[in-house]
């Protein structure tokens, strides 16, 4: 028998240990996590949608538009609050 | 009774896992603890595979024996195990050159004397290679199992068998 033959037929003999019942409860904590941590992520996700649409509804009429450009100023800086600015703004 | 026909159906499909994974295990590990070298990346490997079965279980329609099912997946979960690491490892080689992290990626240790000759061989001539000598399966079985030709797999066998046969000479046998 060759030298290639006798290590092919070690390679078969190899057992390595396996401690399959601590496996398959390893397998097992995977499995029932991972759709709790798609539920979570899913989750998370929907949270930011409903709070960035929450804020723009609620801001709506604060945010600048084509009838309200004042609303580009900043309240201080508006016409009636500073003398200064409201130089500015006027001329 | 919506909910007992879903309980059920995890039922059946924990007991059909259960099965699955008794019938398999021996397969997949004998597989998995030659084609990688630590205790770690075999469990590691070991435990991905089987969560990969789990979640593919409802699409197995039965076209292919569940014994070719299971080396497909543990097959291509393997490949992709290993060029993960190798990308890893050449990322973590490149910020070692760059000085950015201190120690070089070492190569995995390995803790049974006689796989270091597969150490020689890429991620795919070791798969041919194991599959072909140690798990015997037939060249066009090999195939399949691989999604390769056949052809590729006569030469990809051919190349490996060289490469263990020169390390072989060159250790004394081992």
């Amino acid at each position: 028998m060759g030298d290639y033959e006798e290590y092919i037929n070690r390679l078969k003999g190899i057992k390595a240990e396996l401690d399959d019942r601590k496996m398959y409860a390893r397998i097992e904590t995977r499995i029932t996590r991972r759709p709790r941590q798609l539920r979570l992520a899913l989750g998370g996700v929907l949270l930011i949608l409903l709070i960035g649409s929450l804020t723009y509804f609620i801001g709506r009429p604060y945010l600048p538009s084509v009838g309200n450009l004042e609303a580009y100023v900043f309240p201080q800086e508006s016409p009636n609050s500073d003398p200064i600015m409201n130089y500015v703004m006027v001329d | 009774m919506r909910e007992r026909s879903n309980i059920n159906r995890k039922l059946m499909a924990k007991f059909d896992f259960a099965r699955i994974y008794e019938d398999s295990k021996a397969g997949v590990w004998r597989l998995v603890s030659k084609y990688v070298f630590s205790r770690e990346d075999r469990e590691d490997l070991f435990q991905e595979i089987f969560l990969k079965v789990h979640r593919a279980l409802p699409r197995f329609r039965g076209e292919a024996a569940l014994n070719t099912w299971i080396y497909k997946i543990a097959v291509n979960t393997a490949l992709n195990y290993l060029n993960r690491q190798n990308r890893f490892r050449w990322a973590k080689q490149m910020l070692s050159n760059l000085r950015i992290v201190e120690d070089e990626a070492p190569e995995p240790a390995t803790d049974l004397e006689e796989l270091k000759p597969l150490k020689k061989l890429n991620p795919q001539q070791r798969m041919v290679l194991l599959l072909a000598e140690v798990e015997e399966k037939k060249l066009e079985e090999i195939a399949e199992i691989m999604k390769i030709p056949i052809g590729t797999v006569k030469s990809t066998l051919h190349r490996a068998r060289e490469i263990i046969k020169k390390e072989v000479r060159e250790n004394g046998g081992l």
